[in-house]
């Protein structure tokens, strides 16, 4: 597990970002935040654990914040990349099975899926904002997957040199699973559990977001 | 002929619009392709005030109904143009703006081999 990098891009997380760092720590000793120009003390959370801590100056979106912690990540020698959200949706203790497809050469991405699984409780406009999109990103990108916005994924070194995130914002998530069409990159599903509290339910996606991101999606495709 | 109102305030106004875009040359501002772009534009504008007929002669060209509709017409056009080459700089600032952010991050980080510092000092 040398050299597997947790990236956890974050954005006014101040309250997270320290019981995140700490329990991936417990599985992964090698994580860098990206402090994504937060206007609450995330940056100084972070910095405070024993982690590596980048900071935009402006807030540019976790896309781009997810770019930088790779780059970063890459340049000290990874050789596989998690991304993790700073919310608390994802569990560290299934970063083992993400990463073993890539370990075992099986695939160079590992994208989790909370569809996969065991059904979980999600709320219901979530689900079907979720199903829209899926469906959306089959049509757009030609790829089949079954969680097309999942922030917990594994990339091998290689995947991740590869793709190239260019949508700053929300939208990078489907960027990146039309690279990986696109480029015939090999991936596999991994379940994940997703952990829907208050907390991350206020902060995540909006539903009618969804629709602003698969706009940009295919003005990003027509460019 | 009778010199109408609005006529001398589109004067004043465009006379006054021309000597900014001749100083924004002068202090080298804008291109000298815009100056002549905007230049030749608030001229014909200011031509048009004095002798409206002259619109009548592009709609003629054009087959459109009036002068008025000609210059309606073509003015749209031209401004979702401009509106689209905007929004396509705007777009591309957006991302050099982002890659220099995400760059400044990992200098600061990378900096002389040590991790960032607060900036009051350790």
């Amino acid at each position: 597990m040398n050299d597997v990098w947790v990236v956890i891009p974050a954005y006014n997380e101040e309250r997270k970002i320290g019981e995140v760092v700490r329990a991936v720590l417990a599985h992964a000793p090698k994580v860098v935040v990206v402090d994504d120009g937060s206007a609450d003390r995330t940056f100084e959370a972070a910095s405070s654990l024993p982690v590596d801590v980048l900071r935009h100056r402006l807030n540019r979106g976790q896309g781009a914040a997810l770019a930088t912690g790779i780059e970063y990540a890459l340049r000290r020698g990874a050789g596989i990349i998690v991304t993790f959200d700073a919310d608390g949706q994802h569990d560290p203790a299934e970063i083992a099975s993400l990463i073993k497809p890539i370990v075992e050469g099986k695939a160079q991405v590992a994208l989790g899926s909370r569809f996969l699984g065991p059904g979980q409780p999600i709320p219901w406009v979530r689900r079907l904002v979720l199903k829209a999109g899926i469906l959306f990103t089959r049509v757009l990108s030609r790829i089949d997957v079954s969680d097309t916005h999942n922030g917990f994924r594994a990339l091998s070194a290689a995947a991740a040199r590869s793709i190239e995130i260019t949508q700053d914002r929300m939208a990078h998530a489907s960027e990146i699973i039309d690279q990986i069409a696109r480029k015939k990159i090999p991936f596999v599903e991994v379940p994940v559990t997703i952990c829907y509290s208050d907390y991350s339910r206020q902060k995540g996606q909006s539903s009618l977001n969804a629709v602003r991101i698969a706009l940009r999606m295919i003005l990003g495709k027509l460019r | 002929m009778r010199i109408l109102i609005i006529q001398v305030f589109a004067s004043v106004f465009i006379l006054f619009i021309l000597l900014k875009v001749f100083f924004r040359l002068r202090d080298q501002r804008i291109s000298r392709g815009s100056f002549a772009f905007w230049t030749l534009l608030w001229v014909a504008g200011g031509i048009l005030f004095w002798h409206p007929e002259l619109s009548n002669r592009a709609a003629r060209f054009l087959q459109v109904g009036r002068g008025v509709d000609a210059i309606m017409y073509v003015s749209i056009v031209s401004l979702f143009y401009l509106l689209f080459r905007v929004f396509n700089r705007f777009e591309k600032l957006e991302g050099d703006i982002t890659r220099l952010v995400r760059e400044l991050a990992i200098l600061e980080k990378t900096r002389a081999g040590d991790p960032k510092k607060e900036r009051t000092g350790e």
